[in-house]
């Protein structure tokens, strides 16, 4: 178990894209919304974790535009929305080490990100370079959805799983977010509604897409004992790990042609690491927050992170178990699916909540909060807990 | 084949887009361990050995995966290139185990199925490149 806390978030209003706010504005307003939810000064904040495809904010920027003192802590994570909970796991051991008092992450999102953030993946420009990108483009490969999509055909047929388990996954997460004021998408999709849509890749439809967004969220990071002294009832980081999965290629347009089985990947080596570390079974956890840039990778999480047995996440959805009473309330925000895109940072934000037990959708009695990255080469994933 | 993208020859892929216009299906190959892999990368995950060959194989496989591109939704990612939608993309598992993209046309989709065995052909890409795809060589 950690030591560290997260003592207090932030966002801004999510829209479609709409927002005519630089991703600057849009991450100093998080920023500070953060600091003004755990009662700090924004100044008193001194570490910053970034993603470093994130194109709306340096280090130097703000610092400068927070008027912020002395940075004793900085660092970046690679990979994308699978290390949001990274940025978490830096952060935690920066405080415990005494390197910062008062660490934030954030992540601002613009329509920026679709061109400039690719831009800073060293695996982009050498697939861009090479020509790496090509043996997939002159075959019509050319959206990320189709890797997710690839996996998902390949579940379908090693489980049986079937295209109405995906659409009680969307009515699930839609049935969270038609009860939260920040989502983007509010209203309730039934099964039946979903299976009248048609596919974009199959078995991929719309609903089983990202909602494309603006917005920002971030979060504070210090130690349990000067969190007790804050404004809010701390949140303890019981674990963050990382990691990554075996013989992935380098770049997502590849991610299909690994060798062996595609259904799964990096959550698979991540999940007995974290329970081991914060000392807690599957069984233990109230509410999951499971990455969900497409509806197939809350089924790989669903398996990976012990929920139900491998291959077993259709079915185990379709019986209702992961709506607000049932084994495992899933996404209680709506995910990216429903409320809005902000590369898991969302996801921490919303498990921060359940246990403060302010969220639109409460668990009853929640405890522990387990929030997920995205499943490509690499993921994290972090066990939240009440302050023990 | 969906595009008409000319593909760049890079050093790196110069062995495989030769092969393709000698019709000859060339996976990269580890010259001291003899591991294949494809794409093709500077150094072998298996031995980390720098030198490198490429090696004809049998254009012969399985399908492994696929997946429809209907033209619907959020569709400007995708590239449906002179044949439009609906198309397939999938994964071909070769014989010799490295797996590699292939497309389908609208009229093949009704027999594309997990499993079904292809072979290789090498089509037109323009610019002068050849390029390889696979076919369903017993679509019953």
């Amino acid at each position: 178990m950690t030591r560290a806390a997260i003592v207090g978030i932030g966002q801004t209003e999510f829209t479609d894209g709409s927002d005519p706010r630089s991703g600057l504005e849009l991450a100093a307003e998080a920023i500070i919304a953060a600091a003004d939810d755990a009662g700090i000064p924004v100044e008193d904040i001194d570490g910053i974790i970034k993603y470093t495809l994130d194109p709306s904010a340096s280090l130097e920027m703000l610092s400068a535009n927070l008027g912020l003192k002395e940075m004793t802590f900085f660092a970046e994570t690679p990979i994308g929305g699978g290390a949001n909970c990274t940025t978490m796991q830096i952060a935690a051991m920066a405080v415990e080490a005494g390197y910062a008092q008062y660490a934030v992450g954030f992540r601002a999102f613009t329509s920026l990100d679709y061109g400039e953030g690719l831009r800073r993946n060293p695996a982009w420009l050498w697939a861009s370079e090479v020509g790496v990108k090509e043996v997939a483009r002159i075959h019509g490969f050319g959206a990320i959805s189709q890797s997710f999509a690839l996996q998902a055909t390949r579940h379908m047929y090693e489980f049986g799983t079937t295209e109405a388990q995906f659409g009680s996954l969307i009515q699930s997460a839609t049935t969270y977010s038609a009860n939260n004021p920040n989502a983007l998408r509010k209203r309730r999709v039934t099964v039946d509604e979903y299976l009248d849509t048609p596919f974009v890749t199959s078995p991929l439809r719309d609903l089983d897409i990202f909602q494309p967004s603006s917005g920002a969220c971030a979060v504070i990071v210090s130690t349990q004992e000067r969190a007790r002294d804050l404004r809010q009832k701390p949140v303890r980081i019981l674990g963050a790990e990382s990691g990554s999965a075996d013989k992935v290629p380098p770049y997502w347009e590849l991610w299909p042609l690994r060798r062996g089985d595609i259904t799964n990947g990096a959550p698979m080596n991540i999940a007995p690491r974290l329970y081991a570390r914060a000392g807690i079974t599957p069984a233990d956890v109230d509410v999951a927050e499971l990455y969900d840039c497409f509806s197939f990778t809350v089924m790989m999480a669903l398996e990976a992170y012990g929920f139900c047995e491998y291959g077993g996440s259709g079915p185990f959805i379709e019986a209702g178990n992961i709506a607000i009473d049932g084994v495992i309330p899933v996404n209680t925000h709506g995910g990216h699916l429903a409320e809005a895109y902000i590369h898991g940072y969302n996801h921490i934000v919303e498990a921060v909540r359940q246990i403060r037990g302010t969220s639109c959708n409460q668990v009853k009695d929640a405890e522990i909060a387990l929030v997920t990255g995205g499943p490509g080469f690499a993921s994290s994933a972090m066990l939240l807990s009440k302050d023990t | 084949m969906r595009t008409s993208l000319t593909p760049r020859v890079h050093p790196e892929f110069e062995g495989f887009w030769e092969g393709c216009r000698l019709g000859e299906l060339r996976i990269q190959q580890c010259s001291d361990c003899r591991e294949v892999r494809f794409p093709p990368q500077p150094l072998c995950p298996a031995c980390r050995s720098s030198k490198r060959d490429w090696v004809a194989v049998e254009g012969t496989g399985t399908v492994y995966t696929y997946s429809i591109n209907t033209g619907e939704g959020a569709a400007g990612a995708h590239l449906p290139g002179e044949h439009g939608f609906p198309y397939a993309v999938a994964v071909i598992e070769l014989d010799s185990g490295p797996r590699m993209y292939s497309d389908f046309d609208t009229d093949d989709l009704q027999n594309l199925k997990i499993g079904a065995r292809v072979s290789v052909v090498f089509e037109d890409i323009g610019g002068g490149i050849i390029g390889p795809n696979f076919v369903l060589t017993d679509p019953t």
